[in-house]
């Protein structure tokens, strides 16, 4: 009996999550549900200033007059905001050298594939483990301190760096710009700071990785990145989360500045917990994450989405200053009962400012997988230019794939392009691989990787190795 | 009956028809509790977004009278009429008995009557509209105060031509239209919508209800042209299988028009094309809608839309394609390019795709900008001066979408009135 | 030794009989030379054989090696060493032509046991075949197929042939769409590939190609069924004639 399609789905099916585990480390905790007094007591925990426990109480004010959004094309379970623990940190807060921190949490990183030592020694990445809500271990701080270069907790920058953090927090994500922005406002517990100073190239790519661990423990990072006039930085992101039954909500906001000249490179691979092959559990992944580009300045976005249950995310760029650029480069996959809106905005307000966007859907099993993107075009933004490039591609007859694109322009000078393509897996290309002695698992693989080179390539070596990686394991038992 | 806010923007609906009328007719009646319920559309319903109607329904609005009104009769005389087609014209709404005709007794085109739809046309009738949700349905269905029905029996092949004329300032006037294709029918109309000069602030909402049956063919090509008027027209279509449908919209030099052109293909092997050429300017609004919902396997369809806006005018293009579950093999395709002739003017696209089936190829291709550079300077490097090289081009790029139309002497009025509006 | 015999093959597609029969025996060392006109089932007869799942085997059997060939899955029959160079090579966007031939490559040597090949040996193997087909080694960087011209495309099929190495290559109308030299660099790449220990099959409309890939044995293919057998010359007079006279004569 040959291998077939059906074999391979069946196979797979029970593949367990790799990354489904769970880490034994005691962690301090604050009492369930969200009131004004859990907002100064995260706050209070947090030794922060009056003017950011203020800034959190009016995003908290904010957020009790909001309601959540129902424009995407998802399917929301009421969830229940009174139900979640707001702030989690591991007990051990300070480690004076590697050596202090926890086996168990090396552990851990090495099964992520992310042993510190691994990678400080070998691939020369600053690393920022975000574990639940604190940051446990930075890297190379002092070689970046040589240079200027600030990569910190949120929180030490709120301690060590207030007058940045109060010139930019906030000003490309205000409190009050969607519900879950308000939210993560309000109860963010950490996350990571970073500042290029002008003219300077940042040597490393800087990475954090965050991971869930807490049952029922919400996470909400706060990230802020500031590149100064004419300098480089190449951010990676990556997540993994354990297994649990639980549906876990994670609202992030990260906000980007890209000052005269800079250009700010944001990577993220993604791949919470998507909940098991009935679509019971997994992660809500609701992010806002948006930057500013000044003059001349670039801001790329590269996503490689194939976790979380829920994801609403749409990674934008405002193109305020003339000749700056936004670049949006995703590959969203979605199998099982897994949901995903996601997309981009490319606001074009300065002169002469250009955007391009590549999308690679797929979707397989019972998932839906949408796509959805605003292209700007303002009444001075002279000579804007943008290229939009959308596919979808499905497997088997039970998912979807959408398309949802908002072309607005007011300039006559400007050129928007968009293309898009929905279609499944292509037979012939299947057979030219068989015929070739491929087996139909591999030449899926291959063939899938190749629909999302385009994106691929744009990760950095070391994220794009791990990403194909994920692409195989999130659409295995997906064939069809 | 509630009672309405009297704010509410629908109780100038209710001074100006009498309930009392209404209530006798169930259907209307229904209608007008549905519409108690459903707010008039605002810019945060999706389908709205770009398009704002609040300040139309605001306006105050009369009713037609029962005598046909004397019009300039000259503007018939500009249209591309063809005297050996069956014509009904409508002067205000009202059915002009001395300028229509019927060639061919064998099929019904009447005039719309609520008795004749009881009679013979109850199976269909307002089974399309959506009273329930659609703001602009409920209100037709209960107020419709014109329109026509047009039955063809099988295997007959009809050309009918539609003449709606507006001589009244300030009318209200809520055409209602049924089309029925028997089997093996073919129908083609042309409907023009028109005003005598110098009329304005009138307000159309037009529903018509087309059914299609197996192996039936409608062609309905739409001339909107009516000044400083506004029109809202909603057609549902009713493919079944082996069906095609296939309509052109010629949409503009008026002030604010909404089309909605909304298909079920509920049957195998169906063909849609949705074609239109909008041109904007002034203050002009023109929103073209198109949802083409695909429930069954084997289909086609082709949206081609080509829009230029000018001064401080605005154009919208939302069309939409849905491929239900287990709708296999559809291959369904979207074209629109839009041109902004003004940096005042607005562009608004949303070339939207939902699948729920694998096997199938649907793409879009949305693009806005200015005029080919290269091809202009081809033209100018010719010795054409820029101006007349630009005109070239834009009525060149409009007339991408009426290759399609099967009547050679409307294709050349409308290739000829775009000529004339991009003077 | 037998290669591949055909016996009393019939193949449908929706339901109508392309194959009405087809017999064909092809031992090592031979070319086989497939010819006919349009429509008469030639490209059915590869689709088939390569184990294309659109076709119907109604009647009949084919063994490859001994082995019952309906038997194998498409990749197992590859990895037997049966190769076809399709008539319309197919277009992978995104995956070079290096990284498929070393997926393909190492994918047939576990299906025979054997160790995957190790980088600077496939690099040295690609180098060595890339030569026999005269083609530029650039093109080990492109994406498969993905906007190569006819017969960039063509001489691609040839080259993956050379490095898959092949007991069997079914050559399907490899010469349409190739302008003279093309056609001699692909035959001369197919001609050095030739040992007394593999088999080619060259389907092809026109004699053109038997100029530069003399066959031992041409077969004319009509209306699903060989009609007749012949030497090389037979080519010659199939080409003189044209097909009609075998209509007639069937």
């Amino acid at each position: 009996m040959a291998y077939t399609e059906d074999n391979l789905k069946e196979d797979l099916k029970n593949k367990e999550y790799e990354f489904g585990f769970t880490t034994n480390i005691e962690t301090e905790k604050i009492p369930k549900g969200l009131n004004e007094d859990i907002v100064k007591l995260i706050s209070k925990k947090k030794n922060e200033p009056e003017w950011l426990l203020e800034w959190r109480l009016n995003a908290f004010r904010a957020w009790q007059k909001m309601t959540p959004p129902k424009w995407a094309h998802l399917k929301i379970p009421e969830i229940d905001y009174q139900d979640i623990i707001y702030y989690a940190a591991p007990k051990t807060k300070k480690y004076e050298s590697w050596d202090d921190v926890e086996p168990e949490l090396k552990e851990t990183m090495e099964k992520l594939g992310i042993s510190l030592e691994e990678q400080q020694r070998l691939t020369g990445v600053a690393v920022d483990f975000v574990m639940d809500s604190v940051s446990v271990k930075t890297s190379f701080k002092e070689k970046l301190q040589e240079l200027g270069i600030i990569f910190c907790s949120f929180s030490e920058a709120v301690q060590e760096h207030p007058e940045l953090v109060k010139k930019y927090l906030g000003t490309v994500v205000p409190t009050t710009d969607n519900y879950f922005a308000a939210l993560n406002s309000a109860v963010f517990s950490d996350g990571s700071f970073c500042y290029i100073p002008k003219g300077v190239r940042c040597p490393m790519e800087l990475s954090t990785y965050f991971r869930i661990n807490e049952a029922n423990t919400g996470q909400f990072e706060r990230t802020l990145v500031v590149a100064d006039e004419g300098s480089y930085v190449s951010y990676l992101e990556g997540c993994t989360a354990p297994m649990r039954d639980e549906n876990q909500l994670h609202a992030a906001v990260v906000e980007l500045i890209a000052l005269d000249n800079a250009e700010i490179k944001y990577s993220t691979v993604q791949n919470w917990y998507p909940g098991d092959e009935e679509g019971k559990g997994g992660i809500y992944n609701f992010v806002t994450k948006r930057g500013i580009a000044h003059h001349n300045a670039k801001i790329s976005w590269t996503q490689v989405e194939t976790g979380s249950a829920i994801t609403w995310k749409y990674p934008s760029t405002i193109l305020k200053g003339d000749n700056s650029t936004g670049e949006f480069f995703s590959v969203a996959v979605t199998n099982n009962y897994q949901q995903a809106d996601t997309g981009t905005k490319m606001i074009h307000l300065g002169k002469n400012t250009k955007s391009t966007i590549i999308s690679k859907g797929i979707s397989a099993g019972f998932s839906q997988n949408a796509y959805r993107g605003l292209v700007q075009v303002h009444r001075n933004a002279h000579n804007a230019r943008n290229y939009t490039q959308c596919d979808s591609l499905l497997m088997g007859d039970k998912c979807g794939a959408h398309t949802f694109p908002y072309i607005e322009v007011k300039n006559k000078s400007a050129k928007v392009e968009h293309e898009a393509t929905t279609s499944k897996i292509g037979e012939d290309q299947i057979f030219y691989c068989l015929q070739r002695g491929i087996k139909e698992e591999k030449a899926i693989s291959l063939i899938v990787n190749g629909y999302c080179h385009e994106v691929l390539e744009n990760l950095p070596m070391e994220f794009a190795v791990e990403a194909k990686k994920l692409l195989e394991i999130s659409l295995e038992g997906s064939v069809g | 009956m509630e009672t309405l806010e009297k704010n509410d923007i629908k109780s100038q609906f209710l001074d100006l028809f009498s309930t009392e009328d209404i209530s006798k007719n169930p259907v209307r009646y229904k209608a007008l509790e549905h519409l108690m319920h459903i707010p008039a559309p605002t810019t945060k319903d999706e389908f709205w977004r770009y398009t704002r109607v609040n300040k139309l329904l605001k306006k105050n609005y009369q009713l037609p009278g029962y005598e046909v009104a004397e019009f300039d009769q000259s503007i018939l005389k500009k249209l591309p009429l063809n005297n050996e087609e069956s014509t009904l014209v409508f002067v205000n709404g009202v059915f002009a008995k001395d300028y229509s005709k019927i060639v061919n007794a064998s099929i019904d085109l009447i005039p719309f009557s609520d008795a004749l739809v009881e009679q013979k046309y109850q199976s269909f009738y307002n089974k399309l509209a959506n009273n329930q949700k659609r703001f602009f349905d409920a209100v037709n269905t209960a107020f419709h105060n014109s329109g026509y029905i047009l039955g063809v029996p099988t295997l007959s092949n009809e050309k009918v031509q539609i003449i709606q004329i507006i001589t009244n300032d300030n009318l209200l006037l809520i055409p209602r239209n049924l089309i029925l294709a028997d089997t093996g029918a073919k129908i083609t109309i042309k409907e023009f919508f028109i005003n005598q000069s110098g009329v304005e602030n009138a307000l159309i909402n037009q529903l018509s209800e087309i059914v299609l049956m197996p192996n039936s063919t409608c062609n309905y090509y739409k001339y909107q042209n009516l000044s400083n008027n506004a029109l809202i027209d909603t057609t549902h279509i009713l493919q079944n299988q082996d069906s095609a449908y296939n309509t052109h919209l010629a949409s503009y030099n008026t002030a604010f028009i909404r089309n909605n052109t909304l298909v079920q293909s509920s049957g195998e092997n169906t063909t849609t094309t949705v074609n239109g050429a909008t041109l904007t300017k002034e203050n002009e609004h023109i929103d073209q809608h198109i949802f083409i919902d695909h429930q069954q396997p084997n289909c086609y369809s082709n949206q081609l839309f080509r829009t230029i806006a000018d001064d401080k005018s605005t154009a919208v293009f939302n069309g939409k394609v849905m491929v239900r579950q287990d709708a296999q093999k559809i291959n369904a395709f979207q074209s629109n390019a839009n041109i902004l002739l003004s940096d005042f003017a607005n562009i608004y696209a949303k070339p939207e795709l939902e699948i729920y089936a694998d096997d199938v190829k649907c793409s879009h291709g949305s693009s806005t900008g200015q005029l080919d550079e290269e091809a202009l300077f081809y033209l100018r490097a010719r010795g054409i001066k820029e101006k007349t090289a630009q005109k070239m081009l834009i009525s060149a790029f409009l007339n991408d979408t009426i290759d399609n139309i099967e009547d050679d002497t409307y294709t050349a009025f409308i290739s000829q009135e775009i000529e004339q509006l991009i003077q | 030794m037998k290669l591949l015999e055909v016996k009393n093959l019939h193949a449908a597609i929706d339901g109508n009989e392309i194959l009405k029969g087809i017999n064909l025996t092809v031992n090592e060392g031979e070319v086989h030379a497939i010819m006919g006109p349009n429509g008469s089932g030639k490209s059915t007869l590869s689709a088939v054989l390569a184990g294309k799942d659109d076709y119907e085997i109604t009647e009949g059997e084919v063994l490859f090696k001994g082995k019952n060939l309906f038997d194998l899955e498409p990749e197992e029959r590859a990895a037997e060493g049966l190769f076809l160079a399709f008539q319309y090579p197919v277009e992978i966007p995104g995956v070079s032509n290096m990284n498929f031939l070393k997926t393909a490559v190492n994918e047939i040597r576990e299906y025979k046991g054997l160790e995957p090949l190790s980088a600077k040996d496939f690099i040295k193997l690609i180098k060595e075949k890339a030569k026999l087909v005269e083609l530029d080694p650039k093109f080990l960087q492109r994406a498969v197929n993905e906007g190569f011209s006819g017969g960039e495309k063509k001489r691609n099929e040839i080259f993956q042939m050379a490095v898959l190495d092949p007991k069997l290559a079914i050559l399907d109308e490899t010469d349409s769409g190739l302008d003279i030299d093309a056609l001699r660099i692909v035959a001369n790449g197919v001609n050095k590939l030739r040992r007394p220990d593999n088999a080619t099959i060259v389907i092809t409309h026109y004699q053109r190609l038997l100029d530069y890939i003399v066959p031992d044995i041409v077969h004319v293919l009509y209306n699903g069924k060989i009609v007749k057998t012949g030497d090389k010359n037979f080519a010659m007079e199939l080409e003189e004639k044209g097909y009609d006279w075998i209509k007639e004569s069937v």
